[in-house]
């Protein structure tokens, strides 16, 4: 009863358009108490723009070093982190960085990075790097899960010693790691040698067009007699096929 | 010299002495060495340290008059094939061979065909090795039966010992070997399974993998195996062998082995391609045949074609259009000679006599062609071969996991084979290879190597030898080529439908049983399960037949009277018991009192039929040593077919197909539902609505080989897991698999009224 009394006397630009006639109770909410498990939000607490925190998940920039005065407009600053290759979209809350200063060596892309310089220069340096080509293509990225039934005793098997389907890697020791996908077998029909159907250089050929009819032109004398030929060769077909003996002896012929 | 040869008698007998105070007795491998007192036992390796002698030490007693090894006296032929044998590439580097050979564990040895690699080298390591000292073996391995075979007894020529003493060979269904055997040829099949019962090898002091380039399974795991067992065991030394130079390939996978090469006797081969494709390669090749042997200079021809059929064809062709050519342009003599590798050992041993002589004195010289398979590629090595035809395609196995099938399909053969097959051009003087593609073709269409066996094959015989040697860990285990993970994944399902394995993927007592034989895990399972059938003594005789080369011979000329006489034999309910007539028909004392002219009769190959005889002696040892009884059911017994047909589905029950309502003749593969037809040399009389299958051959139609009616309820009943109705998609096999549970639990509900 009391509850419905609150409701009753919500302003009306709060209450729901369709409680009209049906009142609802209210689905009270509480705030969070732990604040980590907002899971985009950038831990920088001041008020980042989008474009910051959209630069803090593709450039994967670490929280500490993003300090709440950064201004929105300068590019992030710390050095890159991922090592390995975590597909991106499941990196959103990047993790800390080992050591602040940056490394020789980019670890993604294996290319000496310019020496730190003091002052916001730094920032300056390091964005152009994650930026480049090289190191944009040096980032893994995810793929499709493999087609394989989950529920395979044969993959189950395999898993419990460490297979991953969707690593898109073969079995076998490490580094040396096999095929994928068997290999598939290619019907060969008749005695057609090798390479037809490519040219000279073994490229596939054009296909060949099709022999162009032939058209055969009729006086109409020959028109006449070939529609006679027909109707008789009809008339054949029509009597070898449904003739009845029976029929024909109370009927007789030419029926 | 005299003083030298007492001082050696002193150290053998000194020798001889320690031995007898010892317990050699027990040691069946030193047996030999108190065999022969005359005193010069040894008398020459006496001086030898293992591990460091030198090639001119190894020459000295090579030279010597007392074979080291035997303790006999050396014949005279001994020093005439020693001749030649010091000839052979690989004798100069001797040297060098034992030095690496002594520095390393592992040494890859490459050395073209004809080198002399397979028959020398083991020579040298025995030389070095004296396995006899240790009470230990050297082992060679060989992809093939015959090479291995062929050559073991070419070596024990050569070292002046009896085939079966010293130099002896092992290959499945066959052991030639005795107690005082050191020098072992084998299958590497054969080596695989002795790692089952003795996971560190520890009979043997050094290993050859021989034609490693063939990449056949067992050396693939072989190779992974001894990968393993080279750091259990830092007495034991491997050297791998390899004709082809992709070598690098192999030392990589080793450690970075030191590599040794020694180059072939090999000369120049002109290579020529056609300028267009052509349109029917056969036929091209033999007009290419008779066209090399009425214009080129005198030397014999190899020609590469793909299957048994193919090749008898294309050999009547030449020979008669050969014949053709001797009366109207008076061309040289020419004989054709098929090779195969279904062909009788006689017949292939033909491919070795001499051309023809020219027909009269100063007339053009005789031919000989060769038509092989690629047996002739790389495995067999034919003197006098000067032209190579080369149509680029071989008949290569390749298994497809996801409907199971292993076919045996003709592919166009990859480059290092089409180099291969040029070389053999090259044996004697220079010569030419005309390949039937253009070079265009050559670049793009074929691939770099051919795909190595554990590619292209099942694995669920593998799978269940690498759990037997306790390979757990498949993921990781060391393979040069690890085979695809799908592949893995149907052999590990096969093997738990099977109950070889249980849910969790480990060895069950059947999958051990199962693994004792040298059989697919299939008819390892049913030959297992067949007491419970009460048939254990017809399941036998029928793995056996299948284990073996087809019995029925239907040669092109007497289709029709080879068909009449088969089906003297048939039986309505199937091939595999028309298969075990035969066998019973043959084992009949009228067939016995003269068997070849009975087979010969009735159109059976003979060879056929002792060799699954003899498999099936084997096989029987190997079930009596797990206790299985041998049992019959009364042949008056209605049940006596239908018994024997269970027992088939108890192996086979994932090889079964149902006819199809809609299709006349067609069958639908239960779960992999590939649409099939019955191949035309099936007995199988009536139409019968479920059928189980030996083979799956994939030619220009979908055929099922060898087959047999069943019934639904047999499925069922034998294999409840894999015919789960519930995992079947809803259409006709799953109604049918319905019906007949129905059936089934009406009888079991009257059978338990009639005992209320």
């Amino acid at each position: 009863m009391a509850s419905e009394d609150e409701d009753y006397f919500l302003p009306p630009e709060q209450q729901r358009p369709f409680s009209s006639g049906v009142r609802r109770k209210r689905v009270q909410f509480v705030r969070s108490s732990d604040l980590d498990t907002t899971t985009a939000q950038t831990p920088s607490s001041s008020g980042t723009s989008i474009a910051d925190k959209y630069l803090s998940i593709v450039m994967s920039q670490p929280a500490p070093n993003t300090s709440p005065n950064t201004p929105a407009q300068q590019p992030p600053s710390s050095p890159p982190i991922r090592t390995h290759s975590a597909p991106p979209a499941f990196d959103i809350i990047p993790p800390p960085p080992t050591a602040p200063a940056a490394p020789e060596h980019c670890d993604v892309c294996n290319l000496h990075i310019p020496p730190q310089a003091p002052g916001d220069s730094t920032d300056q340096k390091h964005g152009p790097h994650e930026a480049s080509l090289a190191h944009q293509i040096c980032l893994t990225h995810s793929h499709p899960p493999s087609h394989l039934d989950r529920t395979r005793t044969g993959l189950r098997y395999l898993s419990t010693y460490g297979w991953d389907p969707d690593s898109r890697l073969g079995l076998g020791a490490s580094g040396r790691e096999g095929i994928l996908e068997p290999i598939k077998p290619r019907v060969k029909h008749g005695t057609a040698g090798l390479g037809t159907g490519l040219d000279r250089d073994g490229d596939p050929l054009p296909p060949r067009p099709a022999p162009p009819v032939k058209v055969q032109k009729l006086n109409s004398k020959q028109a006449r007699n070939k529609a006679a030929e027909d109707k008789k060769r009809a008339e054949r077909m029509r009597k070898a096929f449904y003739q009845n003996d029976e029929v024909s002896k109370y009927l007789g012929e030419g029926v | 010299m005299s003083d030298n040869r007492s001082d050696s008698e002193g150290g053998a007998r000194a020798k001889r002495q320690k031995m007898d105070a010892g317990d050699p007795k027990n040691n069946p491998y030193l047996a030999h060495m108190y065999e022969n007192n005359n005193g010069s036992d040894n008398a020459a390796l006496a001086k030898f340290k293992r591990h460091q002698t030198t090639a001119a030490l190894a020459k000295k007693a090579e030279d010597g008059d007392i074979n080291p090894f035997s303790g006999r006296p050396f014949s005279s032929k001994y020093f005439s094939i020693l001749k030649t044998r010091r000839d052979l590439p690989v004798h100069a580097q001797r040297d060098e061979f034992l030095q690496l050979y002594q520095q390393s564990q592992i040494l890859v040895f490459v050395g073209e065909t004809g080198s002399g690699k397979t028959t020398q080298i083991p020579q040298f390591v025995l030389y070095d090795d004296l396995p006899q000292t240790q009470g230990k073996m050297v082992a060679c391995t060989q992809p093939r039966r015959v090479a291995a075979m062929s050559v073991a007894q070419r070596v024990a020529a050569e070292m002046d010992v009896k085939l079966g003493e010293e130099v002896g060979y092992s290959i499945r269904f066959e052991d030639m070997t005795g107690p005082k055997t050191i020098m072992k040829y084998m299958t590497d099949g054969m080596l695989l399974r002795e790692a089952m019962n003795d996971p560190n090898l520890s009979r043997y002091s050094t290993i050859m993998l021989d034609e490693a380039h063939e990449r056949t399974m067992a050396t693939d795991i072989l190779m992974g195996l001894l990968k393993e067992v080279v750091v259990r065991r830092p007495d034991l030394k491997i050297i791998i062998m390899s004709a082809t130079l992709d070598a690098q390939k192999f030392q990589r996978y080793f450690m970075d082995a030191p590599l040794l090469a020694v180059p072939g006797r090999t000369h120049p081969v002109e290579i020529f391609y056609t300028p267009e494709p052509e349109q029917d390669y056969v036929e091209a090749a033999v007009r290419t045949v008779l066209q090399i042997h009425a214009t080129e200079a005198e030397g014999d021809i190899l020609l590469f074609l793909t299957g048994e059929e193919e090749i008898e064809d294309a050999a009547r062709k030449i020979a008669l259009e050969g014949d053709e050519m001797v009366r109207e342009a008076d061309a040289g003599p020419i004989k054709v000679y098929p090779l195969y590798g279904s062909l009788p050992p006689h017949m292939q041993q033909r491919i070795f006599d001499p051309a023809p002589p020219p027909r009269r004195p100063g007339g053009r010289p005789g031919r000989k062609v060769i038509v092989s398979t690629n047996i002739a590629e790389t495995s067999l090595t034919i003197d006098g071969i000067v032209y190579v035809v080369d149509p680029g395609f071989s008949k290569q196995k390749i298994y497809n996991p996801r409907i199971r099938v292993e076919s045996l399909l003709v592919s166009p053969i990859s480059k290092a084979s089409a180099q291969q097959r040029a070389g053999r051009a090259g044996r004697t003087r220079p010569g030419k290879c005309f390949r039937l593609y253009t070079e265009g073709a050559f670049k793009k269409e074929l691939i770099e190597s051919t795909y190595p066996e554990i590619l292209r094959s099942n694995l669920s015989s593998t799978v269940l030898e690498l759990k037997k040697l306790g390979v757990d860990d498949l993921v990781h285990f060391d393979l040069m080529d690890p085979p695809a993970p799908e592949t893995l994944m149907r052999a590990l399902e096969e093997l738990n439908y099977l109950a070889c394995l249980d849910d969790d993927g480990n060895l069950t007592q059947l999958g051990r049983l199962a693994s004792d034989f040298p059989l697919d895990p299939a008819l390892a399972v049913m030959l297992i399960s067949s007491p419970e059938f009460y048939c254990s003594n017809e399941i036998l005789s029928i793995t056996a037949l299948l284990s073996v080369p087809q019995v029925f011979v239907r040669p092109a000329a007497q289709r029709k009277r080879a068909d009449e006489m088969k089906n003297l034999f048939a039986h309505p309910d199937g091939d595999h018991l028309t298969m075990l007539n035969v066998y019973h028909a043959y084992r009949s004392s009228d067939a016995q009192a003269n068997p070849k002219q009975w087979c010969h009769d009735h159109f059976l190959s003979q060879r056929a039929l002792q060799s699954a005889d003899n498999v099936r002696s084997q096989l029987l040892r190997i079930m009596e040593r797990q206790d299985l009884e041998m049992v019959s059911t009364p042949f008056e017994d209605k049940k006596y077919y239908e018994n024997i047909r269970r027992a088939l589905c108890a192996g086979f029950f994932m090889q079964v197909a149902k006819k199809e309502t809609s299709g006349k003749s067609q069958y639908l593969t239960i779960k992999d539902n590939q649409s099939v037809l019955l191949h035309p040399s099936t007995v199988l009389a009536h139409d019968a609505e479920w059928v189980l299958y030996n083979e799956f051959v994939l030619t220009t139609k979908n055929y099922i080989r060898t087959v047999t009616a069943v019934k639904p309820e047999w499925l069922l009943d034998i294999a409840p897991t894999y015919y789960d109705i519930s995992s079947f998609p809803k259409g006709d096999i799953r109604s049918a698999l319905t019906r007949a549970a129905d059936r089934l639990a009406r009888k079991e509900k009257m059978r338990a009224e009639k005992h209320r």
